[in-house]
């Protein structure tokens, strides 16, 4: 019995630990919530610097659209740095002039149909594929003193390669975006745009290998790399965009760039400006 | 236009979807056959160019069985068939590539009306691979039809999309 009473009185004393404890527990850990407040009451040197909170990045339609845009700046700003330095030949040069009025026209396109979706047309190129991709061929073409860079010593056809590149990029980025877009009329808009620039990828990369031999796919058999195709494949590719350009180097080889469509940190969204 | 959308598209094709995939897909064996015609007829650069774009086009009808399954077409397009082949009979290669050009630029149209209806991501990121090409085949056959105009190589002409109408499925 009491063996009973004592194991009673040990359990209420153990319940009452327990509760003391767990009180206990949730008064440090209303107090470790209050943290900022009582932190905030001590003095200090100084000011503690304010933070913003990033803007929402949401990936919509309009975002894509913009991006495209954006992607159409950068092949008009490319088309008049290439026509600029003034060493393409002549037949060559209508050719730039009318794909970069294409261009022009796509993004004018695009604009109207953000505008009708509500949103803020993108009427740049985009900041983040000039750095990362055009700038760096331009300077291997140009050359760059500061950076130890040589011009190249083919710059008609590293123009040309640039071009090529460019237009399949875009191609690609187009024809990617209509995995993300989600309106179905958005899309066939879109892939509008998107064919032409296949068909400027097509004429180039005939105007790089003149004849039948610029269709098909095919192997420069100097350097056992894929020479640009008018038809490259059975289907649009989505992989890298890759071509060789620079200053040949003693071993006969070019400085490979690889160009990739524009992803979640390239894009233009919403709450970016020109 | 964009964003009014409030649920993601579906991936599979719908049952909508599936009807204008299957028609494509009846288009792509015309084309395969058509090419098929115009390698024989053709010589040089020609024949093997005709050789490579109707294996393309192989390549597409294969994909699109393969997304469609038991809802595919089976066999061509025959009046689309029968009137376009009739047109490649081996005269001047100039004559064929331009025959076949406008069959590509018809197939881009065609492809891109669709992509505007097609609710099905996957059979849309399909037709989607599929123009590009088509684009770049009507464009070098421009340029073997003998033009250097860029705007024949660059045109594309609504009006010449293929119509179910005018070839029934």
């Amino acid at each position: 019995m009491n063996t009973s009473v004592n194991d009673n009185a040990f359990n209420r004393r153990r319940f009452l630990q327990s509760g003391g404890l767990a009180l206990a527990s949730a008064a440090i850990l209303a107090a470790c919530g209050k943290n900022d407040k009582v932190a905030t009451a001590y003095p200090r040197i100084g000011e503690s610097p304010t933070t913003t909170a990033l803007p929402e990045a949401r990936v919509t339609d309009t975002v894509l659209l913009r991006t495209a845009s954006s992607l159409e700046w950068c092949a008009i700003d490319a088309y008049s740095a290439v026509t600029a330095l003034g060493v393409l030949p002549g037949a060559v040069l209508p050719v730039v002039a009318r794909f970069q009025a294409d261009h022009k026209a796509h993004s004018a396109a695009l604009t109207e149909i953000i505008k009708t979706a509500g949103g803020e047309p993108f009427e740049c190129a985009n900041e983040r594929i000039n750095t990362l991709y055009i700038a760096p061929a331009v300077e291997l073409i140009v050359g760059n003193k500061d950076k130890g860079i040589e011009a190249t010593d083919t710059p008609v056809d590293d123009l040309l390669l640039l071009a090529h590149g460019l237009e399949n990029l875009a191609a690609a980025t187009y024809q990617y975006y209509v995995s993300l877009i989600s309106q179905p009329a958005v899309r066939g808009a879109a892939m509008t745009i998107g064919q032409d620039e296949a068909r400027h990828a097509a004429v180039l990369a005939q105007a790089i290998i003149p004849g039948g031999k610029g269709i098909a796919p095919s192997i420069n058999e100097k350097t056992g790399k894929a020479n640009p195709a008018a038809v490259p494949g059975a289907f649009g590719s989505l992989a890298p965009v890759t071509f060789a350009i620079g200053r040949t180097s003693e071993a006969g080889t070019k400085t490979q760039l690889s160009l990739d469509t524009p992803s979640l940190n390239s894009m233009a969204y919403e709450y970016a400006t020109c | 236009m964009a964003d009014t959308s409030t649920t993601a598209p579906p991936k599979q094709p719908t049952t909508a979807d599936a009807v204008l995939l299957s028609y494509a897909l009846g288009l792509e064996f015309a084309m395969v056959d058509i090419y098929a015609r115009a390698t024989v007829a053709s010589k040089d650069d020609l024949k093997a160019v005709a050789e490579l774009f109707g294996a393309h086009h192989r390549a597409a009808a294969q994909s699109l069985t393969g997304l469609l399954g038991r809802k595919a077409a089976t066999g061509r397009n025959e009046k689309f068939y029968a009137e376009h082949s009739a047109k490649i009979i081996g005269g001047a290669a100039k004559d064929t590539a331009a025959q076949l050009a406008g069959l590509e630029n018809a197939m881009v149209a065609t492809h891109l009306r669709m992509l505007g209806t097609l609710r099905g991501i996957d059979g849309a990121t399909l037709i989607a691979s599929i123009i590009p090409i088509e684009a770049r085949q009507a464009a070098v056959l421009v340029g073997l039809s003998g033009s250097t105009a860029l705007d024949d190589v660059m045109a594309l002409d609504d009006e010449a999309v293929i119509d179910p109408k005018t070839y029934p499925a």
